[in-house]
């Protein structure tokens, strides 16, 4: 990057890597598959682990992150750069999730496909068996709650967003966002409770 | 009031996250020391979050390794465009050619469909070509006195005031669903006047435009010889066309 740049960019205040990824956006937008894939490396992560905490099937959290990114590619030049690119593809992805979770509403399935055990080598198998238990009954808890709930408590308590995020992430105000938190969690607290036997 | 503090401290208790007790209002935490159902509250809040975090540290932090799932995007964009435009081309040629033998089978007349097409001078040639002197029908024969008297009168047309209004309402087809009429045709005893003859009588008739008749089943022409009957009574397919309508 040029010296010059970079200097007006530090005395403007812009972020650069704000600005790499608006390039990257445009290098996007002009057909570079290059850039998207750097977008795609980026990202990935957090919009398949939003998915992930709202589905709870990891075949599924792929396919969808893949659906996700490329409606994002299609759906790229109605980006207006309002939002962080992450928190648009996470908003992406979470609709998606939550539209296939009200697919498959009528047939509720728990898929608890990944282990603590593979993910975590140097745990011992006690405790391994401790956190698959406990990571089973969260998910259950989850899973227990309608699609929109489960959206909020990923995005704030999976991916750590805060709430003016959250309200672009899931189209809504700040104000709907905290009461939609507060039911969800007041729902999964009451389900850990029945869950864990009143001692979560 | 008890109660509603309680439900509004645990809207609080619900929202704060990882230090309960320090980011709640006063209020708040004036209530949870003495109230002993919303100390329970804050305790399972505090141990739900706890959950929470620790299952957010097990979820997988990426979709598993060897998962490539981009390349299989940009293939399908790739295929996709020019398949998109194939069809956009061959869904407007369709519409075209669909449109245009539309409006020709719309354009074309009824009966002629199938049938070479005619132009409109032809149409009109064809109206305005003399009929066959078969199937004009012959006047009927002037009474001899006048024919006699003024044979010039022939060549003349005749006056439109005398023949047009008793034979326009002849003309006129009748309709469909009215039964035919009784024709009596008066027959002629005498003999056609030389001056009469047929060329004549088409010449007098050609100062008005000629109808094609065509089903007179069968037209009086007695022989003088023979005793004549009074009338003939005949049944024709156009009552226009054979005399005099009871």
């Amino acid at each position: 990057m040029d010296a010059q740049v970079w200097e007006w960019r530090v005395a403007t205040g812009e972020h650069p890597r704000q600005d790499s990824e608006r390039q990257l956006i445009e290098r996007c937008r002009s057909g570079d598959m290059e850039a998207f894939g750097t977008l795609w490396e980026q990202h990935r992560s957090a919009v398949f682990r939003s998915i992930l905490g709202v589905v709870g099937n990891t075949q599924d959290a792929e396919d969808l992150t893949q659906e996700a990114f490329l409606r994002a590619y299609r759906a790229l030049d109605s980006f207006r750069g309002e939002a962080q690119l992450r928190t648009w593809l996470i908003r992406i992805g979470v609709h998606l999730a939550i539209d296939h979770v009200k697919r498959k509403h009528a047939h509720p399935e728990v898929s608890l496909d990944w282990d603590v055990g593979g993910s975590h080598a140097d745990i011992d198998p006690h405790t391994a068996a401790e956190l698959n238990e406990l990571r089973e009954t969260v998910r259950k808890a989850i899973d227990a709650l309608p699609p929109h709930h489960r959206a909020v408590i990923v995005l704030r308590d999976i991916e750590g967003m805060d709430y003016a995020e959250m309200a672009k992430a899931l189209g809504c105000s700040v104000g709907s966002v905290k009461l939609r938190l507060f039911r969800a969690r007041r729902l999964l607290k009451q389900r850990l409770e029945v869950l864990l036997g009143g001692s979560p | 009031m008890k109660r509603l503090m309680c439900r509004l401290a645990e809207y609080f208790l619900a929202l704060c996250e990882d230090d309960i007790e320090g980011s709640l209002p006063n209020w708040v935490r004036r209530h949870l020391k003495t109230c002993s159902r919303c100390q329970v509250q804050a305790l399972h809040y505090r141990r739900t979050h706890q959950a929470l975090r620790q299952y957010a540290r097990l979820l997988p932090s990426s979709p598993p390794a060897g998962w490539q799932p981009l390349q299989v995007s940009t293939a399908v964009k790739q295929r996709t465009f020019p398949l998109q435009v194939a069809l956009a081309s061959m869904t407007g040629v369709v519409a075209v050619v669909i449109g245009l033998s539309l409006w020709l089978r719309g354009t074309a007349p009824v009966d002629h469909v199938g049938k070479p097409l005619q132009t409109a001078p032809q149409l009109a040639q064809r109206e305005t070509q003399p009929v066959a002197p078969s199937q004009i029908r012959k006047p009927a024969a002037p009474a001899s006195e006048d024919v006699k008297a003024k044979p010039s009168q022939l060549d003349k047309p005749a006056p439109p005031a005398q023949a047009r209004p008793e034979k326009a309402p002849q003309r006129t087809p009748a309709p469909a669903h009215q039964p035919p009429r009784r024709i009596v045709v008066a027959a002629q005893p005498t003999p056609q006047p030389v001056g009469t003859s047929h060329e004549e009588a088409v010449g007098t008739a050609s100062s008005e435009p000629l109808v094609p008749v065509q089903p007179v089943v069968s037209e009086a022409h007695p022989v003088a010889s023979t005793p004549v009957p009074e009338t003939y009574v005949m049944q024709a397919a156009y009552p226009a066309t054979a005399g005099a309508v009871e």
